[in-house]
């Protein structure tokens, strides 16, 4: 039986956040992100936890890391120039393997771009906006129900993994209420993942020797006997730098491996009529709303589409896109930017189906319509 | 079943808290709902409109794009969407894209406040329903700020015009809502409102 609740999505992270175990919230509110801060601020001090306003998102992203380290789950959420701000120590916290949850509730860039109104153009930075070689799990929920259910899974993962985890929202998702079937989110029902612990007496303690899963088990600072050193430069087993080469090898390796060998169980898609689809959108967030909508009109015009609603944007679904480029004849990608996933989807789908766009950066959503008409034009081309 | 509704008023009326309740009420009833706004503060001057779609299912578009009911509160509300044309509805598209983007399908329920909006919509494509709504919250219960509730209640008894003539959401749910969703202070005075709603809306669809 349904338990539905009317949730406001930014609000519906909050609590989610806490659910998941969160109880260190650090942050510089921002349009439309505040939301989820003010949320936190209310609930935090009731669960034991700490909130707090930073001066800024560069502090913020840092506080976070600290909280990480010193053993609490920890949070920061954000916007646009926000997201900018805080890639230096996003990168940091992949580096030091520090477990956090950036969240990103798109607004249309670049620059101060569109504070209150939707976009879609933080799909590449989310992955590359730090520099250097990384790859970190990036979700992007498509209502306010998997609102909740991707923020308790960002914490699993960022836990499991050691690894920052962005969060990705759009203002419409953000700033919307919807119903949400509370029946599973019941604590006794939510499954809570927790970092692993040193197994080792001090004497033995190396923070970053890795484990068979390539995590390390950092004890949080703090703990008697267990010494610890975090850096951001190339480090040893112990903490402390190294610019030996074959060191700094497995180091950077292993960042990236450790997330990539999970990316199958990571992957999540909703696919909606595929089956026997001969066209197929790929889309994500709110546009992917739209998406299915427009397949139910695609389809009551005699066009055969169907759907794949990305979820876990990062690592991408490379087999998948790839077979399912494959099985189709044509693939569109519409999303609110100027073209962004859609060359993640040309690549995964190697040639095997024409690619197409539908893009817009003003601030409006995509309508079902709008899409249609698209299916239309590309089914047209293709006789 | 998609049902979708759009309340619009001018600033300071309420619209968005309006549409905040019916969305809840209808979570309340066991039906899926989403609720969207334009963002940004209109307490001032300006229209302000809240949007609600509701299924008996989950739903994909949470926008709406075929309003089967429309809450109009003011005369600037109503010029805004209807003058010159059928239908226009979204303040922010551009006079090309709105008709388009937004439609009142023929039949829907248009509520208007009977001495605020001069209404001169086509009764025979809409059920038009006019009725008291801001003197009954400024008389009646001495509060013009809870109008935005009357009209919930004219809007709850007015969807039996669509349904077979039982309402889409009960009174029950609707108090429920109201509960939820205003401050404890005002729940009182918030309830008799959508009551009084209740009583003008069954008086006006009787007259119609």
């Amino acid at each position: 039986m349904a338990k539905l609740e009317l949730k406001y999505g930014n609000h519906a992270c909050a609590e989610a956040a806490i659910l998941a175990g969160c109880r260190f919230y650090a942050g510089y509110p921002i349009t439309p992100s505040s939301e989820i801060a003010e949320r936190m601020a209310e609930l935090l001090p009731r669960h034991g936890g700490a909130f707090i306003q930073m001066e800024d998102e560069i502090a913020s992203m840092a506080a976070i890391v600290g909280a990480s380290f010193a053993g609490a789950k920890a949070m920061t959420a954000t916007s646009g120039p926000g997201f900018s701000l805080k890639q230096e120590n996003l990168g940091y916290a992949f580096m030091v393997e520090a477990p956090c949850v950036v969240v990103n509730v798109q607004r249309g860039g670049p620059s101060t771009g569109l504070p209150t109104q939707i976009g879609q153009q933080e799909i590449m930075q989310s992955l590359w906006g730090t520099h250097g070689d990384k790859l970190i799990p990036v979700f992007y929920p498509g209502n306010v129900q998997e609102i909740m259910e991707e923020t308790i899974r960002a914490f699993n993962w960022a836990e499991r993994l050691r690894t920052p985890v962005v969060l990705l929202l759009d203002e419409v998702l953000g700033h919307m209420r919807e119903t949400v079937d509370m029946e599973q989110f019941t604590p006794d029902k939510v499954e809570i993942w927790n970092r692993k612990m040193p197994d080792v007496p001090p004497e033995e303690y190396l923070p970053y020797k890795p484990g068979e899963d390539d995590v390390p088990a950092i004890a949080p600072y703090g703990t008697p006997g267990y010494r610890g050193h975090a850096t951001g430069l190339h480090h040893d087993y112990t903490g402390f730098p190294t610019t030996n080469p074959e060191m700094c090898e497995e180091l950077i390796e292993r960042l990236i491996r450790k997330v990539k060998r999970n990316q199958p169980e990571m992957e999540k898609n909703e696919e909606y009529k595929l089956d026997d689809a001969e066209v197929a959108i790929v889309a994500f967030g709110t546009t992917a709303r739209a998406a299915k909508t427009a397949v139910d009109m695609a389809r009551e015009k005699g066009i055969k589409a169907g759907l794949l609603r990305v979820v876990t944007i990062w690592p991408s679904p490379e087999e998948t896109l790839n077979k399912l480029a494959k099985h189709v004849n044509a693939i569109l990608v519409p999303e609110l930017n100027m073209g962004q996933y859609v060359l993640e989807v040309e690549r995964c789908a190697k040639g095997e189906a024409p690619v197409y766009r539908l893009n817009r950066a003003n601030g409006k959503v995509i309508y079902p319509a709008e899409i249609l008409s698209k299916l239309e034009e590309i089914v047209k081309a293709r006789v | 079943m998609r049902y979708e509704v759009r309340v619009i008023g001018s600033a300071g009326q309420g619209s968005i808290l309006a549409a905040v309740v019916l969305a809840t009420a209808a979570a309340e009833e066991g039906l899926w709902a989403t609720q969207t706004a334009t963002y940004g503060a209109a307490m001032r001057s300006g229209t302000s409109l809240g949007d609600v779609v509701i299924s008996d299912q989950p739903i994909d578009f949470p926008q709406v794009t075929e309003l089967d009911a429309v809450i109009i509160q003011s005369q600037e509300a109503y010029d805004e969407m209807v003058k010159g044309k059928p239908v226009r509805l979204d303040p922010e598209c551009g006079e090309n894209t709105a008709d388009v983007l937004v439609n009142v399908k023929p039949g829907a329920l248009v509520i208007v406040d009977e001495d605020l909006v001069q209404c001169d919509l086509d009764c025979n494509m809409y059920r038009v329903v006019s009725a008291p709504i801001a003197r009954t919250a400024a008389e009646g219960l001495g509060r013009r700020q809870v109008m935005n509730i009357v009209a919930l209640g004219v809007f709850q008894v007015a969807t039996s015009l669509q349904f077979d003539g039982k309402p889409l959401i009960s009174e029950e749910s609707f108090l429920k809502a109201i509960e939820k969703s205003v401050p404890k202070r005002f729940i009182d005075l918030n309830k008799t409102a959508f009551q009084e709603g209740v009583k003008i809306g069954k008086a006006a669809l009787q007259k119609a």
